[in-house]
């Protein structure tokens, strides 16, 4: 094979685009399992110390490892908190962070939850001495939450998270069953493997095409 | 028939090729983007619906109609407006959700709406009835198998949308076959064309029209106003009109152009170029006419809804002209001492970092730094091609007419656009604009990759356009790469 300038160009760079997808895929992230859809309109729930929220109705995705949420103790450092799980069937998982956190996201470890649990309610316990705010949507027409034992118009902002840290490649099944659900029955089942096909033959004709154009006058 | 296969044998191999690429990516991205999460899909998506049930055009329903049980219950098991607009929520992604559409697709719900399109209904009908044909060949009764097949028609049209640009450079630098793959190429994989091309958007409809539009064009200036050539520029336009209005942008692009080629052959011949300017008019003109005149006699709507003319400005608003002229100039150019209209800069925001890629309904985008790369290689690119055009200045001075033609167009739709974001912003406060309107200009997006490679001469030309290639591929597949992480990781 002749070594052209085109060539070079073509096989540098394309392996330049395979090295940098290698990296991504090998980058290792706590990866989500799930959300329950809400937006976060900032720190609009408020959680007395010593006190309960409550949040039922939630979809809980089968690999959650851990809770994130949005939270604030008002400046001051956050207190501990625990998470209880429970399905109509019984409790699920718990977990809890220790004190000491700060404003922002947060994450609270739970025991991993094998399977998808619909109708779950999830639990936060406040056990510090000063309130804390989570974001979340509130107030919400569609949803109520109890906080401190009373219904309260809202909804807390969950991300299921999976347990421990995980690069792409390790998630590429998830991704591929995630990638077959809500799409149209025709594609469905062979999505993922399709769209990867599709994007290798462009740039294999897109080659052919640079390569075809070299020789031209 | 044998006249369009003629011309059909004539194009080159490797433009065929270039449309291929558009082709697969544009399939690609129709199987990666999740259900109604194109701009407007579910309105564009319900507008077929209705030419294809009912055989009539949506109306404007108050307050708000339901599109139909059928597509209202799918998008509500999608969990649609629980992820559009929300970048932090992905696509539904259990089992659990699966069952509900599943359930809900069993049902065989009515695909009998109101009669309401939402932001689609005031649109002309063509990529509509063209894409009641997926929709009725669709054997399922299902909302996503219907919807997946019509993303495959959008993702033809975005493959006949680059075998045209291929076209357009062909015409426009005659003398350099290996850039004008280099220009296609980079179009094919412009990945806010592609992530269009894998939506049902009346947008993609649109694209192909502009680029036939500009080839027909470009096809004018090289081999003069005959009656052929003229009925090409007025078929593109008068079927891009009942398209998408945003065509209106070229219309005085394309009088200059019709004019400046009368000009120059009226000596010659004067019958042929006649006959090309006449064709050119009443093909440009017949369609709209007759949509008109259908939206007056049969479908009861008012001239062109929503197109053009006054509307109502909301309480506490009034239109006023000169407030809507500077809106349109601070929407494309630096503000001067004019009042700001913008909280931010609408050439970098919107515009330039929209079209590197700002996806899904306009809800996420690629980290800040890739706007950066990205202005530095655009800058790179511009610059090579003002180069190449200073060095090409002899010749582009007999070709000045043709320059200012292209511009107008450039000019022109910039105009629409700002016309419709003003209307928007006095009538209901909405930001109108988005990145995607300015893809009408695609072949002149291809021109500017093609004249930098021209720059680089015979000899390095090649290696700069496969350069510019393997960006694009980058650039797309990076864009592909954010729009899985986005929905379903």
């Amino acid at each position: 094979v002749r070594l052209t300038p085109v060539r070079v160009v073509l096989a540098v760079g394309l392996l330049a685009i395979a090295v940098a997808a290698v990296v991504v895929l090998l980058q290792q992230e706590p990866r989500r399992a799930g959300t329950n859809l809400t937006a976060d309109r900032g720190y609009v729930l408020a959680l007395p110390p010593g006190q309960q929220l409550c949040e039922p109705g939630e979809l809980l995705p089968g690999d959650t490892g851990a809770l994130r949420l949005d939270a604030s103790a008002g400046g001051l450092p956050g207190p501990r908190l625990s998470a209880t799980l429970s399905a109509p069937g019984g409790p699920v998982s718990a977990g809890q962070i220790g004190g000491g956190w700060h404003a922002g996201l947060i994450v609270i470890p739970v025991r991993r939850v094998a399977q998808t649990r619909s109708a779950a309610t999830v639990c936060v316990r406040n056990l510090g001495s000063h309130q804390v705010l989570f974001g979340g949507s509130a107030p919400d027409s569609s949803f109520f939450i109890s906080i401190a034992g009373r219904p309260v118009s809202g909804r807390l902002r969950i991300e299921y998270l999976r347990p421990g840290r995980e690069s792409w490649l390790a998630l590429v099944p998830n991704l591929a069953h995630r990638f077959s659900l809500a799409k149209s029955d025709l594609v469905r089942h062979w999505a993922a493997a399709a769209a990867l096909l599709l994007m290798l033959l462009a740039v294999g004709l897109a080659t052919r095409a640079m390569l075809n154009e070299e020789r031209s006058p | 028939v044998s006249a369009i296969g003629r011309l059909l044998r004539r194009v080159p191999r490797v433009a065929w090729l270039c449309a291929l690429v558009a082709l697969a990516n544009g399939l690609a991205w129709s199987l990666i983007v999740p259900p109604f999460e194109v701009p407007d899909e579910n309105a564009h998506y319900a507008y077929v619906q209705q030419v294809a049930e009912r055989g009539t055009l949506p109306r404007q329903v108050a307050p708000e109609g339901s599109l139909s049980p059928a597509e209202d219950q799918i998008l509500s098991a999608l969990l649609t407006f629980g992820v559009v607009g929300h970048r932090d929520n992905p696509a539904p992604d259990t089992q659990v959700q699966q069952q509900v559409i599943d359930r809900i697709a069993k049902q065989n719900l009515t695909a009998l709406g109101s009669g309401d399109a939402l932001t689609a209904t005031a649109n002309p009908p063509l990529y509509y009835a063209l894409q009641a044909i997926p929709f009725k060949l669709t054997p399922s009764g299902k909302v996503l198998d219907k919807l997946q097949a019509m993303r495959g028609l959008s993702a033809l049209m975005g493959a006949l949308t680059v075998l045209l640009v291929f076209m357009f450079l062909r015409e426009l630098l005659p003398g350099s076959s290996w850039a004008w793959p280099t220009g296609a190429l980079v179009v094919a994989f412009q990945p806010m064309f592609g992530f269009m091309s894998g939506g049902v958007n009346n947008d993609d409809l649109l694209y192909l029209m502009s680029a036939g539009v500009l080839w027909a064009l470009a096809r004018g200036f090289r081999r003069g106003l005959t009656p052929a050539n003229g009925a090409l520029i007025g078929a593109f336009l008068g079927v891009g009109l009942i398209s998408k209005l945003t065509l209106l942008g070229f219309i005085p692009a394309v009088a200059l152009a019709v004019a400046v080629l009368a000009r120059r052959t009226w000596a010659e011949d004067r019958r042929a170029t006649a006959r090309g300017v006449a064709w050119a008019a009443g093909l440009s003109l017949g369609p709209i006419a007759i949509y008109l005149l259908l939206n007056h006699l049969v479908w009861n709507r008012t001239a062109i809804p929503g197109g053009v003319g006054a509307a109502t400005a909301a309480p506490g608003r009034v239109f006023s002209t000169a407030e809507e002229l500077s809106h349109i100039w601070q929407l494309f150019l630096p503000r001067l001492w004019m009042r700001p209209q913008f909280s931010s800069y609408p050439l970098w925001e919107t515009w330039f970092k929209g079209l590197v890629g700002r996806f899904g309904w306009v809800d996420y985008d690629f980290p800040a730094w890739v706007y950066q790369v990205a202005r530095a290689i655009g800058l790179l690119v511009c610059a090579l091609a003002v180069a190449e055009l200073w060095r090409a200045r002899k010749a582009l001075r007999r070709r000045l007419g043709e320059l200012a033609v292209y511009a107008l167009a450039i000019v022109g739709l910039c105009v629409e656009i700002g016309v419709e974001s003003y209307r928007s912003l006095v009538t209901n406060q909405g930001v109108f604009e988005q990145a995607r309107y300015l893809l009408p200009l695609l072949c002149l997006y291809a021109a500017i990759a093609a004249l930098a490679v021209r720059f680089g001469g015979r000899r390095w030309g090649p290696a700069l356009g496969a350069l510019l290639v393997v960006l694009a591929i980058g650039h797309d597949l990076f864009a592909q790469a954010i729009t899985i992480s986005r929905y379903y990781a």
